[in-house]
């Protein structure tokens, strides 16, 4: 039994002054008008100490928005629980790109009547700008679950956990079509997003003396409401390509996400063991399957399939296995122990065939020889790792930890990496005003042979591709699976100067560093500092501020070489070198003073005011410099900029000690440069059919005045 | 009904007449109030765990026999209770009075955790005393992981990021702060396991798989944030020349050459490598190995 509910509801009006599709993302609002705020926590609980135990909790918050938010929770203390939360979560993308596909957001996608194609090219869609129509990239993803758990008594407890997700709206999706001499048509597709997943997790748990463990099972099921794109070609025929296959015949497919299930049966305990010393597993058995009717190899009719798809569906199916164990120890009061070990196994069990494709819905089937074999890609990761911390006097802690991970995978480059890495760590809170903490991290990974060629050999039917042919170039070293040094560094330090006054630094580095010699990634660094300062003065002001700078600095190495030039792929020459720097500044400024005392022009009302301002700025941009050598050219590229600044004042008038009247005023600006759409009309390349995106830029003020009512 | 918790001294004393006695310095009004912890979760006497339960030993429930505390020392001052919840008693006496009750809660991946490891104690994260627990409450959990999360709280402000500064998203939603199996105290045992959650589409198993997908999610995006588009490790197409370099196109320099007025490559342009590679997280198109279909 609960009493009578308590808490408060606020009532909102909010005014956007500019549209602003992006800004949508986070407060629910992006058309320029008027829109309703609803706010509501409610609380009943009974009376402590009155010897009742239930209670419920209902809180939903910008209700009216597209970024609305309900909890509801209702239990006895100690004894169950049941949860219901529904989320929602948007995204805008784009609100001005260009089409002339007609159908956006479904499965079927139509060139409009009169479309003229004259070639093959962007450039011979004549009468493109005039059947142009704006296009909304959006999506919506809603999550409703529900969880409930019971303590049946001391030991047993049982919980289930229901779950509901669909992700809906409008992507962009590339399209690829007839290519002549590698060069692919494509386009940019208006795509549907249609997605239903649902998930269950049931778990009963006993608490022993000394002793715990649980069972579950989890399942999920994912459903895509719109699993294919019908799409035309709107290219003129090329006389490459198979007949009947440009516009106005020809007919264009894609897969989209197929529907799949995951199981999974999961146990975890832990067990008190002589010596202060316990021992912690968790080991999961997992089933993830998929078997949607395979698409035919083309859509297009006049394309003549002479082998059939080797069968109707994949029937895929990945077992999965993870072990975790962990043993603590704490022999003194001063160490403290830890080793673990994990094991996991991704068994892919999908069977192989071999497919005879049909390239982008406009060339001829393939012959056998040409046919691609499936990867069911499989891994198994074992993991070893210990840990020690000794606290010494004096508010000195040491820390060292020693990983091993070993994986191993198949279809791969590398067939085994062996990483083993080292960690040492200090903290101190010897001085009462100051904590510092340093914390060093190495790793190196040793891969075993790199067979460059190993993925495109077993990817083709036996006999078709020689012990010496490759794909990529020799010389390169793909970066999660060569040899790599990792150095991480973190110094972390807490000054409290005096009881209101907070002072919070952090300063990190990163480094890998791969094999030098090779093409491919060669370096990745990242170093980021933080400065963080709270004063609080009094109980009822409260400042902060910080400020945060973050570097990324990527290097790699390439040689473009042609197929068709044997010489290429061994000439420096045409080497080249990329660096990408990505910077950031963030900072933040936030006063909160609740309790004034307003006066106006002499007059002073009854009512407190509580006032809160904040600021904030990030900054980001991002170079990306590219040296060739000599047989090539190179040219530098526009900077990439991102810059948010956000001010917002909210003031909240005590009229009465149960109402109160909030004024909220946000003013936030976005600007953006990204060479990739900036200044790009739609046929802006000959043979990629572009939707005419611009960077995201707006500047908005939200106006929100709400009366809260609290009982 | 629950006895002292082991954690304390057997042979110390307790004051009699608890919470009564203690309420008298430590009561509304006082300098040092701590009755709030009575209209809390704490307070609940119907709950036979609760510290105030009939039967139970009240604040000494937590704070251990402290009949010593009634005196005074030769200084003047009092002596310590048994345990105080700050930095006077060490993190690992803390943790073992709230773990003499709530091993349920903290669950079984608590010990060795990171958190757990690192010293962060419980009473670091949640209120004990006072009607809410701020850390118990969606929006006061990311609040709550922030204030020692700075870098995670900067990636927040990226250009690409999940929508956690709007309060959309929680760190919960990835992490257990008490700790899982998984990498960086996450529920699912593995990174892949735990983005199918919310990302379950990319799960598959798909006919054309691509294989750093299937292994590992982080190989090519950054969880918090990032300056590329869908929280990408770098920019395309030079993150997808990191791992492919075949002839022509794959191998090609980019730079500003690829760009009006120079030229137009569309390994620069829109979607650049998606422009026609568009199932980057694996195809089941029988004709989609190259992962375009």
């Amino acid at each position: 039994r609960a009493d009578t509910p308590t808490g408060e509801v606020e009532i909102g009006l909010g005014h956007l002054s500019d549209g602003a599709y992006r800004y949508g993302n986070e407060a629910g609002v992006n058309e320029a008008g008027l829109a309703a705020v609803l706010d509501l926590e409610l609380n009943a609980s009974a009376d402590p100490a009155s010897g009742e135990t239930g209670y419920w909790t209902l809180e939903a918050k910008r209700l009216g928005l597209e970024t609305g938010r309900v909890e509801l929770e209702a239990g006895e203390q100690g004894r169950q629980r049941l949860r219901l939360e529904y989320r929602e979560i948007p995204g805008y993308r784009f609100d001005e790109a260009v089409t002339p596909l007609r159908g956006a957001g479904t499965s079927t996608l139509s060139l409009p009547p009169g479309w003229e194609a004259a070639d093959a090219s962007t450039t011979g869609m004549t009468r493109l700008e005039e059947h142009l129509e704006e296009v909304n990239l959006w999506q919506r993803r809603r999550s409703l679950g529900l969880e409930y758990q019971r303590h049946l008594d001391r030991q047993w407890t049982v919980s289930a956990d229901f779950r509901r997700q669909t992700l809906e709206g409008t992507r962009v999706l590339g399209g690829a079509t007839g290519a002549h001499g590698g060069n692919v048509r494509a386009l940019l597709l208006p795509a549907p997003l249609d997605y239903d997943t649902q998930t269950a997790a049931l778990a009963i748990a006993y608490t022993g003396s000394g002793y715990y463990w649980s069972l579950g099972y989890q399942g999920s099921f994912f459903n895509n409401r719109a699993g294919t794109l019908l799409w035309p070609t709107p290219f003129g025929q090329h006389p490459q390509w198979a007949p009947g296959t440009g516009y106005p015949e020809g007919q264009n497919q894609l897969a989209l996400e197929p529907d799949n299930q995951a199981h999974q049966l999961r146990a975890n305990g832990r067990v008190n063991l002589p010596g202060r010393t316990r021992l912690h597993l968790d080991a999961a058995l997992g089933r993830q399957t998929q078997d949607e009717a395979f698409l035919p190899y083309t859509v297009n009719p006049r394309i003549d399939i002479e082998a059939p798809l080797p069968r109707d569906s994949l029937n895929a199916r990945v077992d999965t296995t993870r072990l975790k164990a962990r043993l603590t120890s704490r022999p003194t009061a001063r160490l403290n122990l830890v080793a673990r070990l994990g094991y996991r196994d991704r068994d892919n069990q999908t069977p192989i065939e071999a497919y005879q494709r049909v390239r982008s819905d406009a060339s001829a089937q393939q012959a056998y020889v040409d046919a691609r074999l499936n990867r069911p890609y499989s891994l198994t990761e074992r993991e070893a790792s210990a840990d020690a911390a000794y606290r010494l006097a004096r508010g000195l802690r040491l820390e060292a930890g020693y990983e091993f991970t070993q994986t191993d995978r198949d279809y791969s480059e590398v067939a085994r990496t062996d990483e083993h890495g080292l960690k040492l760590g200090a903290r101190s809170t010897r001085w009462n005003s100051v904590a510092l903490s340093l914390d060093y991290r190495r790793l190196r990974r040793e891969a075993s042979d790199y067979v460059g060629n190993r993925p495109l050999v077993e990817t083709h039917v036996p006999g078709s591709v020689g012990e010496e042919d490759f794909e990529n170039h020799p010389l390169l070293r793909k970066y999660y699976l060569t040899d790599r040094d990792r150095d991480q560094w973190r110094l972390r330090m807490d000054w409290y100067p005096s009881s209101s006054v907070s002072v919070g630094s952090t300063l990190a580095h990163n480094r890998d560093d791969y094999p030098a010699g090779y093409l491919g990634l060669t370096q990745a660094e990242m170093l980021s500092a933080t400065l963080d300062i709270t004063y609080a003065p009094t109980e009822d002001v409260r400042l902060s501020g910080f400020v945060n700078r973050d570097r990324y600095r990527r290097s790699q190495s390439g040689r473009s070489f042609r197929g068709s030039v044997s010489e290429d792929a061994w000439d420096p020459e045409r080497n080249w070198q990329t660096r990408a720097r990505d910077r950031f500044t963030v900072g933040g400024l936030t006063v909160d003073w609740e309790g004034l005392e307003p006066r106006l022009l002499g007059w002073q009302p009854q009512g407190d005011l509580d006032l809160s301002l904040s600021l904030s700025q990030s900054r980001s941009t991002g170079e990306v410099v590219t040296e060739t050598g000599p047989a090539l050219a190179a040219a530098p590229l526009p900077e990439l900029t991102t810059r948010l600044d956000r001010v917002s004042v909210q003031a909240r008038y005590h009229l009465s000690e149960r109402s109160s009247l909030r004024l909220e005023v946000e003013r936030e600006r976005y600007r953006s440069e990204d060479f990739a759409l900036d200044s790009l009309a739609p046929d802006a390349h000959p043979n990629v059919l572009l939707m005419g995106r611009t960077s995201p830029a707006y500047r908005t003020t939200w106006v929100v005045l709400g009366y809260r009512l609290s009982f | 009904a629950l006895a002292s918790p082991a954690v304390f001294d057997a042979d110390a004393d307790y004051v009699a007449d608890d919470p009564k006695v203690c309420l008298m310095c430590h009561g509304a009004g006082s300098g040092m109030p701590a009755d709030d912890v009575m209209h809390g979760v704490h307070g609940v006497v119907g709950n036979d765990a609760s510290p105030f339960a009939e039967g139970q030993l009240g604040c000494q429930a937590c704070h251990g026999p402290s009949a010593d505390h009634l005196g005074r020392q030769d200084d003047g001052s009092r002596p310590l209770p048994a345990v105080v919840f700050d930095d006077r008693h060490s993190v690992e006496k803390r943790d073992a009075v709230c773990l003499s009750c709530h091993t349920r809660e903290a669950g079984t991946h608590w010990e060795g955790s990171l958190h757990e490891f690192g010293q962060v104690s419980c009473t670091g994260c949640h209120n004990v005393h006072g009607e809410a627990d701020s850390a118990s409450t969606a929006a006061g959990r990311t609040d709550q992981c922030l204030t020692c999360h700075r870098q995670q709280r900067a990636e927040m402000q990226q250009a690409s990021s999940h929508p956690l500064r709007s309060g959309q998203m929680h760190c919960t939603d990835c992490h257990n702060p008490h700790g899982g199996p998984g990498p960086f105290m996450m529920p699912e045992h593995t990174l892949n396991d735990q983005c199918y959650q919310c990302h379950a589409e990319k799960r598959g198993p798909f006919l054309w798989e691509h294989a750093p997908v299937a292994e590992d999610c982080s190989h090519c995006h950054r969880p918090h944030g990032s300056n590329h588009r869908d929280l990408l490790q770098a920019r395309t197409p030079w993150l997808c020349q990191e791992c492919h370099m075949a002839p022509f196109h794959p191998s090609s320099a980019e730079s500003g050459m690829g760009l009006p007025p120079n030229g137009a490559s569309s390994n620069l342009m829109a979607k650049d490598c998606s422009n026609c590679h568009t199932q980057v997280h694996g195809s089941n198109h029988p004709s989609g190995s190259g992962l375009t279909r």
